[in-house]
């Protein structure tokens, strides 16, 4: 296979990497929550497009709004119940704290999930699953420039809104100061519990993909580690660079496939992550450390 | 008139303010002085919410603000430049500013409200795509009390107004702040440890010890008197 074709399918994951992790670059980069679970909602959002297909018929690009409203609902309750508390520790503890309590989550909901939808793999196949068309004389799945249209429109719209809306901007104005921000008029709590379901309702865009190539109960941790990776390489607080890291590891874990093989990938994207980080610690697309 | 009674505020055990009783008058400039731990930024968060009060009532006209919290009180126009600015460093100036104007009130105003603070600041217009955190500290301060403006407030409440800026700097602001107090009926509150700053500037002044007001009077008056030149002047 060519080596442009490996480049295609790695901007293809890229986009899918980059998609589930631009929730939690809202979550953990702005709002200062270390969300473990984040991973695993990106899983349940990938049964629910699994379910509404199997029962209802529902292609999985277009439950993606039902899915959203769900995980939305479900990240409302999540935020409430277990990080609300921890609206005024210190940014450190607040990270330690979420990140303690979310791992406690992810056990809870691998195996309810395990209960509902037992451990074996499922997907979704639909008429389109697997039809490609010609690119330039490489291959290009249907589902993959999908994905990428999608990556596209969701990780740049999360920046124009938390950039150009006042809503968007309050949730800015809260990650830097969030007393200051009351004084503003900014109603925090509400704020804060809004911009976490909308993080996690993020997942369920990643999730309706997801469910096309293969859902188990146990890929939440994997995603919540590359989501951490593209996070740290886009610089926390970087939403616009998501998209860029996401791309730059789904790019490089494919190319890598080709030159040392399919088993190699993770050292070789783990590798090159450090690498950058030691030349720019602060990520890829922050504009500098400690910001 | 923002009227204070009786209030008792606490940080977990420990009381920082005791029977604190305090009118701030439509259209005047108030002043609270006091050295350093005395309790006068607990008295301005009390007033804007940011803390509660055990006992006693805070008043601004016929609306109670200590059951309030603070987004609401913003829109009853109370406005606060807090101490050491507390600018949103990683936005920049324009932004700063349109997060002042944030209640629903404000924000139909915005365009016009800018171009009022624009006007007593023309500084800031120059600096509106810059980072606020890359201010001078008299630019910062500026910010500051223009992004209080935009909730187009009738009560400004100002925290050490005069911290880490140079003396010629802070006239300059003082300027300012009488003609906005003057020309625009902005009621102003200014917390100070630079007291000959505060009284100068003020019409009527408080002096607050220890969480408690130990005395009070027109500024005139409290710029002469023996007492204060002893304790905060440092002359005789």
């Amino acid at each position: 296979m060519e080596i442009g074709q490996f480049v295609i399918y790695g901007v293809i994951n890229g986009s899918i990497y980059a998609l589930v992790a631009v929730g939690l670059a809202l979550i953990m980069g702005i709002m200062g929550i270390f969300n473990l679970a984040h991973g695993a909602m990106a899983m349940i959002g990938a049964y629910i497009s699994f379910w509404l297909f199997q029962d209802a018929g529902i292609d999985p690009f277009l439950s993606i709004p039902i899915s959203m409203g769900i995980l939305f609902i479900i990240g409302l309750a999540m935020y409430k119940g277990l990080f609300a508390s921890m609206k005024a520790f210190s940014p450190g503890q607040k990270i330690r704290n979420s990140m303690l309590v979310s791992f406690g989550l992810v056990l809870i909901i691998e195996n309810v999930a395990v209960l509902i939808w037992t451990a074996n793999e499922q997907r979704v196949s639909t008429a389109y699953s697997g039809l490609t068309f010609d690119l330039a004389g490489l291959r290009m799945p249907y589902i993959g420039l999908v994905t990428i249209i999608l990556a596209v429109l969701v990780i740049f719209g999360l920046h124009l809104f938390l950039k150009k809306t006042f809503f968007g901007r309050s949730i800015w104005a809260i990650s830097q100061d969030y007393q200051c921000a009351k004084l503003m008029g900014i109603h925090v709590d509400r704020t804060m519990l809004i911009a976490f379901g909308i993080g996690m309702s993020l997942t369920a865009v990643a999730g309706a993909i997801i469910s096309q190539y293969s859902v188990s109960p146990s890929i939440g941790l994997d995603w919540v580690n590359k989501s951490l990776i593209i996070v740290v390489l886009a610089g926390v607080g970087s939403i616009g660079g998501v998209f860029y890291a996401g791309l730059l590891l789904g790019v490089l874990e494919s190319v890598s496939a080709y030159f040392v093989g399919v088993h190699y990938t993770g050292v070789v994207s783990l590798v090159i992550l450090l690498v950058i980080l030691v030349f720019r610690p602060q990520g890829i697309f922050a504009r500098e450390a400690g910001r | 008139m923002l009227s204070i009674r009786n209030i008792d505020v606490y940080y977990g055990d420990l009381q920082a303010l005791w029977d604190v009783s305090l009118d701030i008058e439509d259209l005047k400039i108030t002043s609270l002085i006091g050295s350093n731990g005395a309790g006068k930024s607990t008295l301005q968060l009390a007033i804007t919410g940011l803390v509660t009060p055990k006992n006693g009532t805070i008043h601004a006209g016929e609306n109670r603000l200590d059951n309030q919290p603070a987004h609401k009180i913003v829109d009853l126009g109370i406005s606060m430049v807090p101490e050491g600015r507390r600018l949103f460093p990683d936005m920049t100036v324009l932004d700063n500013l349109e997060m002042g104007a944030f209640s629903r009130k404000a924000r139909g105003k915005l365009g016009e409200t800018m171009e009022w603070v624009y006007g007593i600041f023309p500084r800031l217009k120059e600096r509106i795509h810059q980072r606020a955190g890359a201010l001078s500290g008299g630019e910062q301060q500026m910010l500051a009390i223009g992004r209080a403006l935009m909730s187009r407030p009738s009560f400004l409440l100002i925290d050490e107004l005069s911290l880490g800026l140079a003396p010629l700097v802070v006239r300059h602001i003082c300027r300012i702040l009488e003609e906005i107090n003057h020309s625009r009926g902005i009621t102003l509150f200014v917390v100070e440890q630079n007291v000959r700053m505060a009284l100068e500037l003020a019409d009527y002044g408080y002096i607050m010890e220890n969480g408690r007001i130990v005395g009070q009077g027109e500024s005139r008056g409290l710029l002469n008197s023996e007492d204060i030149k002893a304790a905060y002047l440092g002359t005789h």
